[in-house]
């Protein structure tokens, strides 16, 4: 293998790489490389930059969100010769992802490493004092969006937007945890109604499902993911989507705006690099992952089966966006009572 | 009460006090049901309460059948009563000396492996325990913990991809 | 139930072939090696072995994948027995008296009983998993916050069973350990409570603690005491590896009941397994007529629970396949491999990718199979490994404790954990501190709190839905009499003590 790297990293792939193979062949003779492939660097581009192979820093353990993502890209970054880069696929699990922010943090000034952004890379941030926010790193890109939909159980006695603000009792809502995006869409909703909610905060998506299938929640603010299915099979209806027009995904569910609740809020994907990185490393990342989501193989592997709604942002739309989410999290946060001012 | 069941109750309760303390500053109820803080703060008062009431216990005078079972539980108090006592009490005071210890130089190890690695500071740790602890000879100690280490490597960082060194 | 049989004669047809087999066969020796390493459980198995599946058919790669996740629920029991390290908290039971037995010299044996009852469970949980698959499902989405608190209850009631001699002690045992549950941050109220470090913020590693507890903690007592293991040389006898006729026949109904209990409780999700193993536990024990044996190596002890523990193992897969639900970690795991894929799990799984669905369940009971065989087999690989370094066990079980945390999270953080709960085991255990109530109260406490918290928001401040509720009144009905019963019988012994000292 002809690796002209330095990192600790590349070279603990490197024996690995070889020694997959060894199992793979031991097994079945299973072919591994594509996925974990090595490829020499630096042969084929004239730049400087990337001077070794490029470390994707997942927030969450092998499996994760942050873990199947950045998986994902490296595996199409490489299928489609989007970038000739070794990378590699470190997960620096814990403390809901502020110990990755804590490493990358550490390689200030370094552009080799990419790390996976979602909401807890503003959440933590406010809920926990790490000594880090959103501004010490460089964004890169933010990919697509999660969208929030009102799901209701298709056998229940709510059946539109309407008949949820004409509710006579004081409706339970089902969404993932306190403080989450859920939670600040069914409040402002209520707010736009003119009604309070009883938010009832469950762990995980597959319990807000199950709470909705069982009819103990009237109505569950949730992500497409877990429901897209149901709402197929009839079981569910979806109500109202929190995106700023309807989606490809649902293409029958009416905005909230359209309702007239100007509600527009949705759980992001991106990706940031270290803060301070020089312009020509930032170049490289942000051209890379904007020919990725480009491609349609990235479109059928990762977005759909994900139900991600594609919403590009480049550096600057997004490093905006960041700051204008940072905003509404504190604020819902703070009223909530759970960062004190 | 024995030496280390004082250490562990007294362990016990500055853990307490400090999550009783840091409780104070949550929310002890939240809309219509209890908040953050209620778990944590009636737990830790009732773990002060208990610990208070066992020390307490052992301190009175007591029935003969409850005094039994404490002489039981009290190695070092039946040491004192027999022939050899003294002696033996020694020697229990020295191993469990001994562990202690061993803890101190594992917190050596592990927090040294936050600049070199695990691998070279488990090593020297496993060696340790060998030689000094289960009685090898150095050299037997050395060559066991090698293979052993050989073995944990290629399992975990060469076969499942564990990025240990 | 003939459409079931055809299926999963469909199914059967797919996997067949002897490239499928032996993929089954061989990842789930795969697993059952992951599963016995300290800090790797399912999820750890799945996610490392995924890599393996790129380019594989979709049959093929839920193969391996099941293999491994079947096999990993195998491997947990080899080091609870042997090196008293639970890899996880159903198997606290497996070491809780595993490891007496092989302490006793009869790990052997132990290991044969544990093999052989998880066997018989994971075949009652495939079997309701092939036929009534639908049903369970509906069950298990009926059942709501109120259920799942007192079922919470029933569970934490069992520490009266572990506590031991001294109330004052299995009490602290308790209280401490639902303070170390409290850690992390609280999804009802959004607040982190304890956040003194970043590593905090999600709560203190579950597994960390038991490696630390069990596993180091015993290190450090077998290091003050001298205690060595005397096993005897290497050897290959036979009948030191199968169970006799005698402990077959102790384990036949404990097993049966562990099954039962395992597919009806053990399913659900959360700490569905841990609490079934526990009731498992408790049941014996009370059914037993030498409950005096349990805690030091009584078989039927084993071979309930761990068949239980078992039994929830498919059952657990319900949810994913039916509504594709992730009711542990290790589905949520399968579940991002179905995924991946290419399918698609909810309700819409089975008329989509029926086909596949039943060849991985097909996979599955010929994985069961397999297992039982491999792992029968590997018994005097394990037993006369462990003779051959019995001398250096406490070195190596403290190298295999330390590696293991670090795994958990690539970080000497849960090093420092199993640290801490390694003096803590050691100071309980030299001062006879019940461990049972302990990491019950670490596992059960959050989640009582929780779907209490829970229950009560949902009723939006009433607390009638305990009794409106038929399933958690006729719960509330068995908890009050179970505790009736125990007080009476606490005060029945009092009074035959008293008369009779």
């Amino acid at each position: 293998m002809t690796v002209n790297t330095t990192g600790p990293g590349s070279r603990f792939k490197a024996v690995i790489g070889g020694h997959m193979a060894t199992l793979g062949r031991a097994i079945m003779g299973l072919c591994l490389a594509g996925s974990m492939a090595l490829v020499p660097v630096g042969s084929v581009m004239a730049q400087d930059f990337p001077g070794r192979g490029i470390e994707f820093v997942a927030g969450y353990g092998p499996g994760g969100g942050h873990d199947t993502l950045l998986r994902s890209m490296a595996k199409v970054i490489q299928s489609e010769g989007i970038s000739d880069a070794a990378i590699n696929v470190v997960n620096k699990p814990g403390g809901s992802s502020s110990v990755a922010m804590g490493y990358l943090n550490s390689h200030r000034g370094d552009a080799h490493y990419l790390m996976a952004a979602t909401s807890s890379f503003i959440t933590t941030p406010l809920m926990s004092n790490i000594g880090l926010d959103y501004s010490d790193f460089t964004p890169i890109a933010r990919l697509g969006i999660d969208p929030e939909l009102l799901v209701v159980n298709a056998s229940g006695p709510y059946q539109s937007l309407e008949d949820i603000a004409n509710a006579e009792k004081t409706l339970n809502v089902g969404g993932t945890g306190t403080g989450s995006i859920e939670q600040i869409v069914a409040v402002q909703l209520g707010e736009a109604m003119g009604k309070t909610f009883n938010y009832i905060p469950f762990q995980g998506d597959g319990n807000v499902t199950s709470a909705l299938l069982s009819g103990q929640v009237d109505f569950v603010i949730t992500n497409p993911g877990p429901v897209k299915d149901f709402i197929a099979s009839k079981r569910f209806a979806a109500l109202g989507i929190s995106t700023g027009e309807r989606v490809d995904l649902f293409p029958d569910v009416p905005t909230f705006k359209e309702n007239n609740y100007d509600i527009e809020l949705s759980l992001f994907r991106g990706v940031v690099a270290a803060g301070d990185i020089n312009e020509e490393g930032k170049d490289y990342l942000v051209s890379m992952v904007k020919k990725l989501s480009q491609s349609p193989e990235w479109k059928t592997s990762y977005m759909e089966p994900n139900s991600v709604v594609p919403d590009f942002l480049g550096p600057e739309d997004f490093e905006n966006y960041l700051e204008k989410m940072n905003g509404v999290y504190k604020k819902s946060l703070t009223d909530l009572g759970i960062i004190k001012q | 009460m024995k030496t280390s069941e004082i250490v562990l109750l007294t362990g016990i309760s500055i853990f307490a006090g400090v999550l009783l303390f840091n409780s104070l500053d949550m929310p002890f109820s939240s809309g219509m049901t209890f908040g953050p803080g209620f778990v944590p703060l009636i737990v830790a008062g009732a773990l002060l309460l208990t610990i208070a009431m066992k020390v307490l216990h052992g301190l009175t005078p007591r029935t003969s059948a409850g005094a039994q079972v404490e002489m039981n539980d009290s190695e070092d108090r039946v040491a004192s009563t027999g022939d050899a006592a003294p002696q033996r009490a020694r020697s229990h005071l020295h191993a469990g000396l001994g562990i202690v210890g061993l803890m101190g130089v594992m917190a050596l190890a592990i927090a040294s492996m936050g600049y070199i690695g695990v691998m070279t500071p488990l090593a020297l740790l496993m060696i340790l325990v060998s030689w000094y602890f289960a009685g090898h000879s150095l050299i037997r100690s050395i060559g066991v913990t090698l293979l052993v280490m050989l073995a944990i490597y290629g399992v975990f960082a060469l076969w499942l991809r564990i990025p240990l060194h | 139930m003939l459409d079931t049989l055809a299926s999963l004669g469909g199914g059967f047809s797919d996997i067949l072939n002897p490239q499928n087999l032996l993929l089954i066969f061989v990842a789930g020796l795969i697993g059952t090696v992951v599963g016995a390493l300290p800090g790797l459980g399912p999820s750890a198995g799945i996610a490392l072995m995924m890599p393996l599946t790129f380019g594989m058919s979709q049959t093929a790669g839920l193969c391996l994948l099941t293999g491994v996740y079947l096999g990993t629920m195998y491997g947990g029991r080899i080091t609870a027995i042997l090196i008293n390290t639970p890899g996880d908290a159903p198997a606290i039971i497996t070491a809780l008296e595993g490891y007496p037995l092989m302490r006793q010299g009869r790990g052997g044996l132990a290991l044969g009983v544990s093999a052989l009852s998880s066997f018989i469970g994971g075949t009652i949980g495939l079997a309701v998993l092939v036929f009534f698959a639908p049903v369970v499902a509906e069950y298990a989405i009926f059942l709501g916050p109120s259920e799942y608190f007192l079922l919470m209850v029933i569970g934490l009631s069992t520490i009266v069973l572990l506590a031991g001699d001294n109330i004052f002690k299995a009490v602290i045992a308790t209280l401490f350990g639902v303070l170390v549950s409290t850690f992390g941050s609280d999804y009802i109220s959004g607040y982190v409570r304890f956040g003194f470090t970043p590593e905090l913020i999600e709560g203190i590693d579950f597994v960390a603690i038991i490696i630390g507890l069990y596993g180091l903690g015993e290190v450090f007592f077998n290091l003050e005491k001298r205690i060595v293991l005397n096993l005897g040389r290497p050897e290959f006898r036979f009948s030191d590896y199968f169970p006799d006729r005698g402990s077959l026949k102790t384990s036949f109904w404990p097993v049966m009941r562990g099954g039962v209990l395992g597919t009806s409780v053990g399913i659900l999700p959360g700490a569905g397994a841990t609490v079934a193993t526990f009731l498992s536990y408790a049941l014996e024990r009370k059914l037993s007529r030498r409950p005096e044996k349990f805690g030091d190596g009584a078989i039927e002890g084993l071979a309930g629970p761990e068949s239980s523990n078992n039994a929830g193992v498919p059952g657990s897969l319900i949810p994913l396949i039916t509504l594709g639900i992730p009711g542990s970690g290790g589905t949520a795991i399968m579940l991002g491999a179905l995924i991946m894929f290419g399918m698609q799990p909810g309700p819409l799984l089975m008329i989509q990718s029926g086909d596949v669905v039943w060849a991985m369940i097909a996979g599955l009971i010929v994985g069961n199979v397999f297992l039982l065989a491999s792992n029968v087999l590997l018994i005097p690989v394990f037993i006369n490994a462990l003779r051959l370094i019995q001398n250096h066990l406490s070195s190596i079980v403290l190298g295999l404790c330390v590696v293991g945390a670090f795994s958990l999270n690539y970080d000497i953080f849960n090093i420092w954990i199993v640290l801490v709960f390694g003096a803590v085991g050691y100071l309980m255990k030299k001062n006879d501190y019940p461990t049972g109530p302990f990491i019950l109260a670490v596992v059960l406490a959050p989640l009582t709190e929780n779907y209490f918290r829970q229950t009560i928001m949902q009723a939006q401040g009433s607390w009638d839905v305990f009794v409106t509720r038929p399933v958690s009144l006729g719960l509330l009905i068995f908890l009050v009499l179970i505790v009736a019963a125990s007080i009476a019988k606490k005060v029945v012994a009092k009074r035959r003590g008293d008369t009779t000292p």
